[in-house]
């Protein structure tokens, strides 16, 4: 459906494992994982699925110990520390569960911060700043510190601040992880709107609700990823081998057992 | 970017005024000491290489140090030494308290009756005033060779002196009784500062006059001035061979170089330096790991933070610089402020001890520079460990 779009993520075979002790843990396994362009995508998995760490590659917060990964057109996984540092900074805004504001700041001093780091002269700096937090809806609160905030507010100013750099993807971490509902709805209705504009999505959470008002679900597993059919097939709504594939297992086992004999 | 790293730097510092205030004073005590010491130092040292060398290094000095062996020279044994090839003249000082009278009529002094006093009485030549008075006078003359040849009653009054028994009138051409012979006052001196200041309480006569009619006794030291033709070692060595054949030994007495005293009190005033120096340096030490704690303290405090600037696309060597510039902030601060602080204690103590104050620009430059180092030295371990900092393990600190 999105064959005629830009892809703008493509991994292709990646695999993290990290070292423990004498042996290593994986914990993602042969990830292929594409995204195209204005799609908002939700990355649905319980805790321990692997997900953050799939999350912290696609951010570039850490690189795959195999694997091919695409951004933008552009081979991330042999770049060095400060490449990446210039690639978060251009092609990534994140969102995190958090809001990960510095609190000694003013609100539009926080969204600033990106821009600073992109050499962006002062001045525009600033206007780009106050325009996206007035999109945001915050016009009239940005010299309030995140201390002055409510927490949809804080997460509103996270997202201008993603937002600033222009970059090619949002990546948010369980954004409406430490909201209530209604707030964090509203921070949902302003994603949604957002991806209408034409921003590209990705969303990490572990909760179903959330993940569906996405465009596409995209599971992960015990560091395996699935389409919403490969799930469906194999897993029933709490996440288990589903009952009808364990009674083929089992009638299969007894064909067998009765050849032997 | 470099602008807004120390816009940040500065806001992050005042956040914790009292913290930050508090290790800025390792490097301001450290910096206000030596600043102290060496402007102190230099003070001194250049005081007392000036009075010391009102001649230059051309001087020697030859002192009976054993009274036991002969009282002094007599002013044809002195004399005698003016043989010696490179001696261009002799400089002796002969003291004593003599009562000296002003009588009205003779002399126009600030009493109307015959006024009688002790004094102490200086003989000397004209090397005198060159040496003490730089070769200045207020009024009138000084003592002259004439003077010395025919051993005239001249007197020059010494400021003090002067300014006890006159006031401001100018006496010059008036007679003054000293032991009760008449002496002409020929000039009076100028204030005399400095290390010798005996002149300024003194009534100052050739020393031929002196020794013969005031029966002050014998030259006890003197100095030789050489000449620019003589080597200081040949004529040293003879004036010694000189005073042996007077005094008919070779002990009890003392012929000095005076460029070796003031090499002496040049090295003893730098070794103290040197010591006081070391101190400072520990001093600034000191405050350089005090530096070094509290970065590391804020490093650990902002772990989050630097997490979150490495996400929104800080580079290493971004994050390096910023905790580094914070920490030459702190060192600069403490290198400003212990330099004022130097400064002002050195010019009270310059006019506590009376000595000149100068103050160098390269002193300044100096502090700065190593306020600067030592904040460096120690920005780098903490600025190195922020950098270094893995974005995923600080971003889930809490």
């Amino acid at each position: 459906m999105f064959n005629n779009r830009r892809v703008i993520l493509s991994m292709k075979g990646i695999n993290k494992s990290y070292p423990m002790g004498e042996s290593e843990l994986q914990v993602l396994f042969d990830v292929d994982f594409k995204v195209y362009q204005r799609e908002f995508v939700a990355v649905l998995g319980p805790s321990g699925s692997g997900k953050s760490t799939l999350m912290n590659i696609i951010g570039c917060l850490d690189v795959a110990s195999s694997g091919n990964y695409v951004l933008n057109g552009r081979d991330i996984s042999k770049l060095k520390d400060k490449e990446l540092a210039a690639v978060r900074n251009r092609d990534i805004g994140f969102v995190f569960q958090n809001f990960q504001l510095l609190n000694r700041m003013s609100a539009l001093d926080n969204v600033v911060l990106p821009l600073i780091y992109a050499r962006v002269p002062g001045k525009e700096r600033k206007q780009r700043a106050m325009v996206l937090l007035n999109k945001v809806g915050l016009g009239d609160k940005m010299l309030n510190k995140p201390k002055q905030l409510s927490g949809g507010q804080q997460q509103r100013v996270a997202i201008a601040r993603a937002m600033v750099t222009d970059p090619s993807i949002i990546l948010a971490d369980e954004p409406t992880g430490a909201l209530d509902q209604a707030t964090g709805a509203q921070i949902m209705e302003l994603f949604k709107e957002l991806n209408r504009e034409g921003k590209t999505i990705i969303m990490i959470t572990h909760d179903p609700k959330i993940a569906r008002q996405a465009g596409r679900v995209v599971h992960i597993l015990d560091g395996r990823i699935y389409t919403q059919e490969e799930y469906d097939a194999k897993y029933n709504e709490e996440g288990l081998v589903r009952e009808e594939e364990q009674s083929e297992i089992t009638a299969r086992n007894r064909r067998r057992r009765l050849m032997n004999v | 970017m470099f602008k807004d790293i120390i816009k940040m730097s500065f806001k992050n510092l005042l956040m914790n005024k009292m913290r930050t205030f508090l290790t800025t004073l390792g490097i301001i005590i450290g910096i206000t000491s030596i600043i102290a010491l060496i402007t102190i130092g230099q003070g001194v040292t250049s005081s007392v290489i000036e009075q010391l060398s009102g001649l230059g290094g051309n001087r020697i000095t030859v002192e009976i140090t054993n009274t036991n062996v002969r009282k002094g020279f007599t002013d044809a044994e002195m004399e005698s030494f003016l043989e010696i090839d490179g001696i261009d003249g002799v400089s002796p000082t002969v003291r004593k308290n003599l009562v000296y009278t002003l009588v009205p009529g003779e002399t126009k002094s600030n009493y109307n009756y015959v006024y009688q006093s002790a004094t102490r009485v200086m003989g000397v030549n004209n090397y005198y005033f060159e040496l003490v008075a730089n070769d200045t006078i207020q009024a009138g003359r000084s003592i002259n060779d004439d003077d010395i040849n025919n051993a005239t009653h001249v007197c020059v009054l010494g400021y003090g002196i002067w300014k006890n028994l006159y006031g401001n009138y100018n006496p010059v051409g008036e007679t003054i009784k000293i032991l009760n012979m008449d002496f002409v006052i020929v000039g009076i001196m100028n204030e005399l500062v400095g290390l010798d200041t005996a002149g300024n309480y003194s009534l100052i006569v050739p020393y031929t006059t002196a020794m013969r009619d005031l029966q002050m006794g014998l030259v006890k030291t003197f100095d030789a001035v050489l000449g620019d033709s003589g080597d200081m070692g040949i004529v040293v060595s003879q004036m010694e061979d000189r005073c042996a054949e007077i005094l008919g030994t070779t002990s009890g007495y003392s012929v000095i170089n005076q460029q070796e005293v003031m090499d002496i009190v040049v090295t003893i005033t730098d070794l103290i330096l040197g010591m006081l120096g070391g101190i400072a340096a520990i001093a600034l030490l000191v405050g350089g790991i005090g530096i070094m704690n509290m970065m590391l303290v804020s490093v650990t405090e902002r772990t989050m933070e630097i997490g979150l600037r490495k996400a929104l696309g800080a580079k290493p060597s971004t994050i390096l610089v910023q905790f580094l510039v914070e920490a030459v902030i702190i060192s600069m601060l403490g290198g400003v402020l212990g330099v004022a602080l130097g400064a002002t204690i050195a010019y009270v103590a310059s006019i506590l001890i009376g000595y000149k104050f100068t103050f160098q620009a390269t002193t300044v430059l100096l502090a700065v520079g190593f306020s600067v180092t030592v904040g460096l030295i120690f920005g780098i371990l903490p600025a190195r460990k922020a950098a270094k900092l893995n974005p995923i393990d600080a971003l889930r600190a809490q």
